[in-house]
């Protein structure tokens, strides 16, 4: 198991190099570079645009600036970013938190609500649940999730229920007590979180219940039905688990979009979260924030990978890591 | 202050061409500095009393005993919370650091007072922390006074040297700041003697000792936002100042001067100011300032996502894009907000030809020298001109709201503005008539050089902004119908900047103009003198290469070179008349600005120059208290 974690964690080392790579070149190829747009100002001369590159060494070429990255990279020194001259993790830092908030919830809500109704769908097939549940996630499916987040803000602004954007109140917040400051972020929370959650959801429970048929229709579980077994038992403790099997890949792939997942459901309701930060920093090439969250996505992604093959080594005894002995 | 020197504008979003403000329809009786001086230094210090309301935190006594009064508005009531937006998160909270305008909007004379402020009724400079100041007779040295018994927010006293510490910080060659170029002295801005010295004569007074005249030297003055000499000195003695007052800085820690101080900053979502309880004027009836208990500045990055905001009621004021004008116009009557139409913009849009006749690094020349010779043509340019319909492209463009323009400043600029200039309103057979005295003649109708080549060039214009790409495709259908054939061309704002500035590839160019606070032509030195880096047609000459451009090169002399507000204006006639009849940039329109904002919300009078809601914020007030 140390072992394969080890090769595991190992082998994504090239890919994190390769990928961060990638990016610098790809941000050094577009015209111009931080502050060429100083430049529009006719009050700034060109030998403080030539001292300010130099300050943050942007007058090397690209190999050899990608080489001072890396080696500054490896050393956990992810730089300071151009715009706001602070150290990238500080500001990532303030922005993860309630990146993780929204796409947390989200994660929950759709799995909490994936996983009973594909199995419902399922122990109930050719029902009208089953057609409800089908519709359900066929809209979910068919709607892009920037129009539904759109289509929420309406409803909002419409119906003024729900406020139309931001995490807190702007007025108020300072006043609240704790307790109304939490309802306060949950107020805002529960449109992005639907949006996100119903529209990750609808794909898991078309899967759930195509894997739950499946399982229903094996020989255990007539077996297990013909031993007298109540026909709830049957279903959970019988066929889930093995109908759950594939899930769980789907499950580790959804950890990886934990971070970017949400950027644009993020930027239609003006989530404070990373999505903002790092489209401006894209936009503004400040190039030492994006290749932070670039990498930092990347790793989401490995890690999300790996949890996923771990939680099935662990249902699933079939499957042994890192190959038998 | 400086940061929007009149500057040519290339931003994405262009907003600041859409910006709103309202028509000085009311004239108040504006402090001036002499009737300001001698108001003060009376023997009865000011009172401090509480008209209606409690403020909320309570004032600091006692009061500076040199307050400012402010003679102009309504007298208000205390309390509340304005709720302003900013487009983006700012980047300091450094006042001479600030390079974005979302700093500048929040720290420039809200946190951070300077000596001098800007009046945008008037348009003329005012005292602040300074109650004035005295200029030699050769204009060589200026000697400032600042009021008695001001203190910074934390109590501790503002002197003489905490102005001397701010301008050692801004000289520095370490400290990231376009502050510096500011005190450059010499006729290029390249070259650069030693800057103004500085002489503190006791706590209250300093001097500057200049080496030349600078009619401007006040207004650089004013770009001075002290900071506290015992908060940072033993930072910028470790050279850390760059790294001090970044957003993640206490905000305990950003002692100011001005009306309000920094409360909390969360990332993406808000910035809150409250008052600064030792701040030092007083309204007239001498009550102390501000009247607001709170700013809160949410971050809504979007114009859109702002309008709703600000007509579902969370915002109190905004800045109205032409767009959303008719929306918010139709329910003015039964809302609570007015929308002011404030005319045209200090902004504006413009066509430009490519003179630079010079070549580049691989030897070749940097326009055609076929095209080069029709540009350089000023007949050619007075006929584009001519064929360009400009109320045509403020209907389809602009959605019928702007202004044509002739020359380098607009109608809006009421103190400068030449209003007998040569326009050139559209006329089709005017501008073939100007063509074919120019030598050029119509083959199956399209324009022929007399060397028999067909006229056609590329307009460069940046391609995220969609205003200016439009613009671009009505002067392509306009010139169409001259026989001029006119491509796109395109391209992302950081090629159409190094296209301007170093590679110098472009034939003709659609961008704008930004305006200064103030918004004086001294400030535009770089742009209008044949030597200026950003003489754009033709920039950095060694000598100007045609005759109108010596004039104006003399004309702009003689305007700088003189106090004389009349001697000066003289000058610019003269300058925008050349500009007028020879075109180095053909103007095209200025868009309309408009505001809009709760009635609730006092003293409300928004300018067309940054901070158009909020120049005046210490006397804005609330009418009734908010209801939640």
């Amino acid at each position: 198991m140390g072992a394969y974690l080890a090769r595991r964690l190992l082998a994504t080392i090239p890919l994190l190099i390769a990928v961060s790579f990638l990016t610098h070149v790809l941000l050094a190829a577009a015209p111009g570079d931080y502050f060429t747009r100083l430049g529009e100002n006719p009050a700034v001369t060109d030998q403080y645009l030539t001292a300010l590159r130099a300050r943050y060494h942007l007058d090397g070429g690209t190999f050899e600036r990608y080489g001072a990255w890396l080696g500054h990279a490896l050393r956990g020194d992810f730089g300071y970013s151009f715009r706001f001259d602070m150290p990238v993790f500080t500001l990532i830092g303030e922005r993860m938190g309630n990146t993780l908030l929204l796409s947390g919830t989200s994660l929950a809500l759709a799995w909490g609500l994936a996983l009973p109704l594909g199995s419902l769908a399922a122990a109930f097939q050719g029902t009208w649940i089953d057609r409800t549940v089908g519709v359900f996630s066929f809209v979910g499916l068919s709607i892009p999730r920037v129009f539904f987040a759109l289509l929420m803000v309406l409803f909002a602004a419409v119906s003024g229920w729900f406020p139309t954007g931001g995490m807190r109140d702007a007025v108020l917040w300072e006043e609240f007590s704790p307790w109304e400051q939490t309802l306060d972020v949950l107020h805002h929370l529960v449109l992005p979180a639907l949006v996100i959650g119903l529209t990750q959801m609808a794909g898991y429970v078309r899967q759930m219940r195509a894997e739950m048929v499946e399982a229903l229709n094996q020989d255990y579980v007539r077996t297990a039905r013909a031993k007298g077994l109540h026909g709830f038992t049957v279903t959970l403790r019988h066929a889930f688990p093995n109908a759950a099997n594939p899930l769980v890949t789907l499950f580790g792939y959804s950890l990886a979009s934990l971070l970017t997942g949400a950027f644009l459901v993020e930027v239609v309701f003006s989530w404070p979260g990373l999505a903002t930060l790092t489209v401006d920093a894209v936009f503004a090439q400040d190039e030492p924030v994006v290749m932070a969250s670039v990498v930092m996505a990347t790793v989401m992604l490995v890690l999300g990978n790996l949890v996923a093959d771990l939680l099935l080594a662990l249902i699933d005894p079939r499957i042994a890591l890192g190959g038998r002995k | 202050m400086r940061t929007a020197r009149l500057l040519p504008q290339l931003s994405v979003a262009d907003k600041a061409t859409t910006r709103a403000c309202l028509a000085l329809l009311t004239t108040w009786a504006m402090a001036t500095l002499t009737a300001c001086k001698g108001r003060e230094g009376g023997t009865e210090p000011p009172r401090a009393t509480t008209p209606i309301g409690t403020p909320k935190p309570a004032f600091v006594e006692p009061l500076a005993k040199g307050a400012l009064k402010v003679t102009h508005g309504e007298v208000g009531r205390y309390g509340g919370s304005l709720v302003l937006s900013l487009s983006s998160d700012p980047a300091t909270f450094n006042p001479i650091l600030v390079a974005d305008q979302s700093s500048g909007d929040l720290l420039h004379g809200k946190v951070f007072s300077s000596c001098l402020g800007f009046n945008h009724d008037t348009q003329e400079m005012v005292p602040e922390l300074c109650e004035g100041y005295e200029r030699s007779e050769d204009g060589l040295t200026y000697t400032f006074t600042l009021r008695e018994g001001l203190t910074w927010s934390d109590g501790a006293p503002l002197t003489s040297d905490d102005f001397e510490f701010s301008y050692r910080v801004i000289l520095h060659p370490d400290i990231v700041t376009g502050v510096r170029d500011l005190f450059r002295q010499g006729e290029g801005a390249e070259s650069s003697p030693a800057p103004p010295r500085f002489e503190t004569l006791d706590a209250r007074r300093f001097r500057f000792h200049l080496t030349q005249r600078d009619v401007l030297f006040e207004v650089n003055v004013a770009s001075i936002f002290a900071v506290p000499k015992h908060k940072w000195s033993a930072a910028f003695e470790k050279g850390e100042f760059q790294q001090t007052m970044r957003l993640n800085v206490a905000p305990a820690d950003l002692v100011g001067s001005g009306p309000f101080v920094l409360t909390s900053y969360a990332s993406g979502e808000r910035v809150v100011l409250t008052r600064n309880p030792r701040y030092w004027k007083v309204d007239k009836d001498n009550h102390r300032l501000p009247y607001l208990d709170r700013i809160v500045y949410v971050i809504v990055r979007d114009n859109n996502a702002q309008f709703v905001r600000f007509r579902d009621g969370d915002l109190d004021a905004i800045e109205v894009q032409p767009e959303h004008y008719d929306a918010l116009k139709r329910d003015e009557a039964k809302a609570d907000y007015t929308v002011s139409d404030l005319g045209p913009a200090f902004t504006s849009y413009y066509l430009m030809f490519n003179l630079d006749p010079r070549s580049g690094k691989d030897g070749k020349p940097y326009v055609d020298p076929m095209k080069r010779a029709w540009f350089e043509d000023e007949r050619f340019r007075q006929a584009v001109s001519q064929a360009i319909d400009r109320q045509g492209m403020i209907r389809t463009v602009l959605a019928g709201r702007g202004t044509p323009m002739y020359a380098y400043l607009g109608p809006a600029n009421k103190r400068w503005y030449n209003p007998e200039i040569r326009t050139w309103p559209y006329d089709l057979d005017k501008a073939r008539a100007l063509l074919l005295e120019a030598g050029f003649t119509y083959q199956n109708n399209l324009l022929t050089d007399p060397k028999g080549n067909q006229v056609t060039f590329s307009v460069l214009t940046n391609s995220e902004n969609a205003t200016r790409v439009g613009m671009v495709n009505v002067i392509k259908d306009d010139l169409a119908r001259i026989g001029i054939k006119v491509h796109l061309r395109p391209a992302p704002f950081n090629e159409v900047v190094s296209a301007l500035r170093d590679s110098r590839d472009f034939e003709g160019m659609v961008l704008g103009w930004g305006s200064s606070v103030p918004p004086d032509p001294a400030q535009s030195k770089n742009v209008l003198l044949s030597s200026g880096a950003s003489h754009a047609w033709h920039p950095s000459q060694t000598a100007p290469s045609r005759p109108w451009e010596k004039a104006m090169d003399e004309a702009l002399y003689a305007n700088i070179g003189t106090y004389d507000f009349d001697e000066r204006k003289k000058h610019m006639d003269e300058v925008l008349a050349l500009w007028a009849e020879h075109l180095p940039q053909i103007m095209l329109v200025a868009p309309n600005q408009y505001a809009a904002g709760r009635r609730n919300l006092g003293n409300f009078r928004p300018s067309r120059l940054r901070p158009e809601l909020s120049w005046n914020v210490e006397q804005l007030f609330l009418r009734q208290p908010k209801r939640r």
